[in-house]
């Protein structure tokens, strides 16, 4: 069953620093595939979302580009920021803590 | 011939460079992941499904547009702040303390404005140049402008128009506002120092961020 997107639209952010402190640096393609490669297809990463992310973290300093000529093309390569490497753990430690407790919360209604 | 018809369409869709290349190169990644025969309806649809068309990407590209020249806004404040920040702030106090020592050496000889006003006269026109060289000359195969111009041309433009709002109101000969020599001194004096600290951020800004942000 595929996961609804609207669910990870949150999330958005943490699932790109987090792919980027994994790998050095990716292009927007690239990430696409790599969420559904990983997800086996169930989570569908929407270029008309994703592009907008990795601006507005770009703007907010917490990722760097860099281009390079590639099949006689110009290709963005986004990577994280000394900033964005800081940003990440404290994003990761946010979603851990939000997934328990709405873990924790379903749980519950789950029980009564 | 399927080259130029998608760098059509796509050049049609954006507006600055980097979106441009973004755009062609996400759509060249997917014909050449496509199991499809290659139709210009493919690319528009790729186009519409993965960025929403070409309203979408326009409006998008303003919004990042804006966004990196508020970026580019604070960092070179920023770089301005750190002129005054040690050990870079020995500049500026070497700055201040020339200011005060010309101030009071002119108080009785009288002081001659016009080499300090031609120097920052000088700096903020070349300023000023370094865009239209790097937009106009150097940059003049691009078919789109970079997104970062607009940062480019309102930074070296403030410089500009400060000079000739300060020069014609309060510094020239037939200034608007008659004020007495010893605050036109002051005037040419600080302005001076400001047009340093300008410059000094502004190259640092260029050196260190330029090329980081929107590659």
């Amino acid at each position: 069953m595929a996961v609804n997107n609207e669910l990870f639209k949150g999330t958005l952010q943490t699932i790109i620093l987090n792919l980027l402190s994994e790998n050095e640096r990716m292009y927007g393609y690239e990430i696409t595939q790599k969420v559904k490669s990983i997800t086996q297809g169930e989570l569908l990463l929407k270029e008309g979302a994703l592009y907008p992310a990795l601006h507005k973290l770009e703007a907010g300093g917490l990722l760097e580009t860099t281009t390079e000529v590639v099949d006689n093309r110009v290709r963005k390569y986004y990577s994280l920021s000394q900033n964005g490497e800081k940003e990440v753990v404290n994003k990761l430690q946010e979603a851990k803590d939000f997934i328990n407790q709405l873990q924790l919360l379903l749980n519950l209604k789950a029980s009564l | 011939m399927q080259q130029q018809e998608v760098v059509q369409v796509i050049s049609d869709a954006t507006k600055y460079r980097e979106t441009y290349d973004e755009v062609y190169d996400h759509v060249l990644s997917r014909l050449a992941a496509s199991n499809q025969i290659y139709t210009l309806a493919l690319v528009n649809e790729i186009l519409l499904n993965d960025f929403g068309g070409k309203t979408e990407i326009l409006a998008e590209e303003n919004v990042y547009a804006k966004n990196i020249n508020k970026q580019y806004f604070r960092a070179f404040k920023e770089e301005i702040l750190n002129t005054f920040k040690w050990p870079t702030a020995m500049a500026n106090i070497s700055l201040i303390l020339f200011w005060v020592f010309l101030y009071y050496s002119s108080l009785n000889t009288g002081f001659n404005s016009k080499p300090l006003t031609a120097a920052i006269g000088v700096i903020v026109i070349l300023m000023c140049l370094f865009y239209y060289l790097k937009r106009y000359y150097l940059d003049r195969k691009s078919k789109k402008p970079s997104i970062k111009y607009s940062f480019l041309q309102a930074s070296t433009s403030i410089g500009i128009s400060f000079y000739v709002f300060a020069f014609f109101w309060f510094i020239s000969k037939d200034s608007l506002v008659d004020i007495d020599n010893n605050l036109k001194t002051i005037i040419v004096l600080s302005l001076f120092c400001f047009t340093s600290i300008y410059l000094r951020a502004f190259i640092k800004l260029y050196g260190k961020k330029f090329t980081v942000l929107t590659a």
